[in-house]
């Protein structure tokens, strides 16, 4: 795989890390919001996410007392007819960056429905 | 045998006695009532805030500031605080209760209702300028709109599966 290449298989699942202020990122429930699924505005309508199979628990929280990670397949951005594209960062720090792009700056369809297609991640279920 | 007069005087002194005492009966039965009543409306008001939690968290929200999500997240704008009060209100007169809230990276708040029996959802977005609603229904793409407070009644309808 080389930096660019669309994922296409809708079983790889990919991992989103998000930041734990107040706990409010998290449903009582702990499911995710759909807020951990919206894009910064530095990030121009990509949203990162690493490659479950290329990375490990820790490497993809760095903190635990700072972040949380959710875990979803990738049939779901392809469902919301969004693309995956592997981008691993130049300087070799993150191997198994990706992200899912474009969401635009006031789609809320896309952060919701891949906010309802995740799951909790756990160095557990990892 | 007393005079009649002092019999009056006895029976004057006695009642007034007997009306002090009634008096301040009163006025400690009323305080009594009154504190239990400002107790009472106190806990109503609290219950009727069946969004309190929400009306908390969106306290906590306000105080946010630029970075808040350790990535660049802009800080919740006063202008989405202020609506998501309101509606946090309007919502709970109608015995609405909001799931969950949460802020996002532009400034936005998100307010997530959820059906009480099914698994449907809508969610508001508050944003500065704009507000939009979200459907969400688990078995097909979720579908937005702008949000207007004269749809509420649309979005109630859809959570009710109507």
């Amino acid at each position: 795989m080389v930096k660019g290449d669309i994922l296409i298989d809708p079983e790889i699942v990919l991992i989103r890390r998000a930041h734990l202020p107040m706990k409010a990122y998290s449903n009582p429930d702990g499911t995710a919001t759909s807020r951990v699924f919206t894009p910064r505005p530095k990030d121009k309508g990509a949203l990162s996410v690493n490659i479950k199979e290329l990375t490990t628990y820790e490497q993809s929280i760095e903190n635990p007392e700072r972040y949380f990670l959710f875990q979803l397949l990738n049939r779901a951005p392809i469902f919301c007819l969004k693309t995956t594209k592997y981008d691993p960062n130049d300087d070799g720090t993150n191997n198994a960056h990706s992200v899912i792009e474009i969401i635009d700056e006031y789609d809320n369809v896309t952060p919701a429905y891949l906010a309802k297609a995740s799951i909790k991640c756990s160095a557990l279920n990892f | 045998m007393p005079a009649l007069s002092s019999y009056s005087e006895d029976i004057a002194n006695e009642l007034e006695e007997s009306v002090s005492v009634v008096k301040k009966d009163i006025y400690r039965t009323s305080r009594k009532l009154r504190s239990r009543s400002i107790t009472i409306f106190d806990s109503v008001k609290n219950d009727i805030g069946i969004n309190s939690r929400i009306l908390q968290l969106l306290s906590k929200f306000s105080s946010l500031e630029h970075g808040w999500d350790g990535d660049d997240g802009q800080p919740p704008s006063p202008a989405a605080i202020l609506y998501a009060n309101y509606l946090c209100k309007l919502l709970g007169n109608r015995g609405i209760k909001i799931y969950h809230s949460a802020p996002g990276p532009r400034g936005e708040i998100m307010l997530d209702i959820r059906a009480e029996k099914g698994s449907r959802s809508v969610e508001i977005i508050l944003y500065s300028d704009r507000a939009f609603a979200v459907m969400i229904d688990p078995t097909m793409l979720p579908t937005q709109n702008m949000f207007q407070i004269d749809d509420l009644n649309k979005y109630i309808k859809f959570l009710n599966n109507e």
